[in-house]
């Protein structure tokens, strides 16, 4: 199913499945199944970058879909997994460490959102785990090299949170946004909603550590198919 | 069959659903009109998500374009032994159709890019998530909560269910809340 869902079947196999699914209820709902499971990984960002990028190009871009994953990534926040070594979902929920702009404070933060669900809902708490988040001004695209926001990711750190803040009249857009290195894009992510902060709204960008190395990146922040903004930070 | 359809979906040509066809329609998904209905919303619900999986643009459009054909053909005489596996016919051809017109803009246009409308629509929409969340049974909401967030092991052997029942169950809420949230259905 999943191999249908993301392109991968040969055509006479794929056209063999339609003709089974169209047909059979049970294997229908399975097939519903296994697309709301595949968006709930792209949600908490499970998937591999190439099922990744399957799901993009195959499943996601139509009013309907982003439906679907808007409300996948509303029951990733509400419902954030518990965050093991091997599996960075989750992350959105728990508490995390944050560097503002590059300087050295370092402050708490914890999703407000899952904290009340939290206290709506038995059931076991999920443990906490560090994210590191780095606030990236705007207009940064065509700073000088010596004031780029730095970032330096704490050892065991999974998941580094860019929160892109936005001009004012901006935040009322649906995002998208790429990370470049050397011309090449190794993340990207959609649709993303602005957040309120004390001094405006951001675009938060989940990126996993993995896909990072030290070197300098750009994000491209487009909106409707036109760029919006362009950010840059090192990684050292 | 389906395949050998040749019928013009070109806006000046387009064919428009008659009253008639539509008992046509109804009467050979059911006898029964109400359980025709339910029928229909189900085929055509299908056929949104055959052509959204096939990466179909519009797929409403296409599912209803889909079925105003059947209905036609049905209106017609068309002997129609499995009404799904007609209605694929005719939606594979369409899809087909749909490739050749994008193409062929795409040549005329020389690629535009395309504009995501529904956004805020999306959004707006997704205002009800808390709202359908606070709606479910506590034993559901619960459910779903623990499911998402916890040991889906451990849930597992709480309730006394192997984790394929548990991944169905679930599921099942999972697509009460979805249903919920667009506005489909009450949780």
């Amino acid at each position: 199913m999943i191999a249908y869902l993301l392109h991968k079947l040969p055509e006479a196999e794929r056209d063999a499945f339609e003709d089974r699914w169209m047909e059979d209820p049970a294997l229908y709902e399975q097939l519903q199944d296994a697309e709301a499971e595949l968006l709930d990984a792209y949600a908490a960002g499970t998937l591999s970058a190439e099922d990744r990028e399957l799901v993009s190009k195959h499943l996601l871009g139509s009013p309907n879909q982003d439906r679907k994953l808007l409300f996948a990534r509303k029951l990733h926040e509400a419902f954030p997994r518990p965050v093991r070594s091997t599996d960075w979902r989750g992350m959105a929920a728990a508490a995390a460490i944050v560097v503002l702009a590059g300087a050295v404070s370092w402050l708490g933060w914890e999703n407000v959102t899952f904290r009340n669900r939290l206290a709506k809902t038995s059931g076991p708490r999920p443990s906490a785990a560090k994210v590191y988040v780095a606030e990236i001004p705007a207009n940064t695209s065509r700073s000088a090299a010596s004031s780029l926001v730095e970032v330096r990711l704490p050892p065991g750190s999974e998941m580094l949170r860019v929160e892109l803040q936005l001009e004012a009249g901006d935040e009322a857009q649906v995002f998208s946004a790429s990370v470049i290195k050397d011309g090449r894009v190794v993340w990207d992510e959609q649709p993303i909603r602005a957040e309120r902060r004390p001094f405006g709204f951001v675009a938060p960008v989940w990126v996993p550590a993995a896909a990072l190395g030290v070197g300098e990146y750009q994000v491209k922040l487009s909106a409707g198919g036109a760029m919006v903004d362009a950010y840059r930070f090192r990684v050292m | 069959m389906a395949d050998s359809v040749d019928e013009s979906s070109g806006a000046a040509g387009r064919w428009e659903l008659s009253r008639e066809a539509l008992d046509f329609l109804l009467h050979a998904l059911d006898a029964d009109r109400n359980a025709a209905a339910g029928r229909y919303e189900e085929l055509r619900r299908k056929l949104i998500d055959f052509y959204t999986w096939r990466n179909g643009e519009s797929p409403e459009e296409l599912a209803d374009e889909t079925l105003n054909r059947l209905a036609r053909r049905l209106l017609q005489g068309e002997p129609v032994e499995k009404i799904e596996r007609y209605a694929l016919g005719i939606a594979r051809l369409l899809l087909k159709e749909a490739a050749r017109r994008r193409e062929q803009r795409r040549m005329a246009l020389r690629e535009i890019s395309s504009v995501r409308p529904g956004s805020a629509e999306a959004s707006e929409t997704f205002d009800a998530f808390e709202r359908c969340l606070e709606a479910l049974p506590e034993a559901s909401r619960t459910l779903i909560a623990r499911y998402y967030s916890g040991d889906r092991v451990s849930l597992a052997g709480e309730l006394g269910l192997s984790m394929t029942a548990l991944r169905t169950r679930a599921l099942r809420i999972r697509k009460r809340l979805y249903e919920c949230v667009i506005g489909r259905h009450k949780p």
